[in-house]
């Protein structure tokens, strides 16, 4: 069966944005993006809930056209393009939006009905609302986390109202240069 | 994907290795992946035991708020004199480190008396006292708990953290840092990550 991996940058105190939605805290550099980009090739579908994905949407598209791309511009954007998108949101409209399937409701039936499919990890990026209610109801598979070297003190956490323990194994670590370290776990049952 | 088998090290360079005149406060941790601390969520293996006494061999004092003094004294001493057939190796090892420690401030308004002559209970001052005793000569001050450590880290006390994340969402209890108030987000540079058979992952850092 395919996993969901929550894929999020967290700060050291386990928010993933601050009180006003900040976000210039995380870190991210050549040898961060090669090693996201790694895993991110070896599959071709992307989770958001509505807010990531318009702000994917608005940048993604077309990112690896302009002329200052960054080899990771060029490389996310041609895969974000080719991805099946699946969006969490109760509002959107958009039945004629390529590779995109937009779920506003029986979510969890329908994530697991497309888990069931053939293929590789469904990364769902950032979006914490919908990160929120996916561990609620027990979809999350896995967690691939990139631990910022900074104390927020407030901000929008990770994991907020666990009613239940969620016991991880660790996969994986690794240590960037730039003093991020990523976390990569697997939910255990 | 690999699989984490054994201990695994991995460090960055150090910065600023130049001798500082002021020896450092050291804050270490247990915590879950959403930053529960509260003890009971944890049983320390080996490895993990190993990992504290060795940063504990590196103090001279211990800061301590009251609940985390009455957590660990008189229990560690009692282990370093009289060991029971419970204790591991590893818990007398630690707890003889922990006894050679040969002083502990405890920052608490409530405390009524120490357990011991090296113990001092301070009410009050906690910023100023901090830095007084940063300025003596010895080895490095540690601290533990969530209450004290949380306050010394709003007000930029803590030099050197070390966090060891558990493989556990807990979703309640003592929150590390929780609701601190920083002037600034507080940025701190990795220096190493340890990576344990058990799944912990240790990770240390310095205030810039």
């Amino acid at each position: 069966m395919r996993k969901i991996i929550s894929f999020m940058h967290i700060s050291l105190d386990g928010f993933v944005a601050g009180p006003n939605g900040e976000m210039n805290w995380i870190k991210v550099d050549e040898e961060i993006f090669d090693h996201v980009g790694k895993r991110t090739s070896e599959t071709d579908t992307a989770l958001y809930g509505r807010v990531t994905y318009q702000m994917m949407e608005n940048y993604w598209p077309t990112a690896g056209d302009e002329p200052d791309a960054s080899k990771h511009d060029i490389e996310h954007s041609k895969w974000y393009n080719k991805a099946h998108k699946i969006v969490l949101s109760k509002t959107l409209q958009g039945a004629d939006l390529a590779n995109t399937t937009i779920i506003s409701d029986s979510v969890a039936d329908k994530l697991n009905e497309i888990k069931q499919q053939p293929g590789g990890e469904i990364l769902l990026f950032g979006s914490p609302t919908a990160t929120h209610s996916l561990i609620q109801r027990n979809l999350i598979d896995g967690y691939w986390l990139f631990v910022n070297p900074v104390i927020l003190g407030r901000g929008v956490p990770l994991f907020a109202d666990i009613q239940e323990r969620i016991k991880l194994k660790l996969l994986n670590t690794r240590q960037f240069n730039a003093g991020v370290t990523a976390l990569d776990y697997t939910v255990e049952n | 994907m690999l699989v984490i088998r054994g201990t695994i090290r991995e460090t960055l360079p150090e910065e600023n290795k130049k001798s500082n005149q002021m020896r450092k406060l050291t804050f270490a941790i247990n915590t879950s992946l959403d930053g529960y601390c509260d003890h009971t969520n944890f049983f320390p293996d080996e490895e993990i035991m190993e990992y504290f006494t060795n940063i504990t061999r590196n103090a001279d004092t211990f800061l301590y708020g009251r609940k985390t003094y009455q957590l660990m004294v008189p229990y560690w001493p009692d282990v370093a004199k009289n060991p029971s057939g419970d204790d591991r190796e590893v818990d007398i090892e630690f707890a003889k480190v922990f006894d050679a420690v040969g002083k502990i401030v405890v920052f608490s308004r409530s405390l009524d008396s120490a357990e011991d002559k090296k113990t001092r209970i301070v009410r009050t001052g906690l910023q100023n006292e901090v830095l007084k005793l940063k300025q003596e000569q010895g080895k490095n001050m540690m601290t533990g708990g969530v209450n004290l450590a949380s306050q010394m880290a709003e007000l930029g006390l803590i030099d050197e953290y070390y966090l060891l994340v558990h493989p556990i969402v807990v979703g309640g209890g003592t929150r590390l840092f929780d609701g601190i108030n920083l002037q600034e987000k507080l940025q701190l540079k990795l220096v190493e990550s340890t990576v344990f058979k058990s799944g912990v992952v240790a990770l240390r850092y310095l205030k810039q």
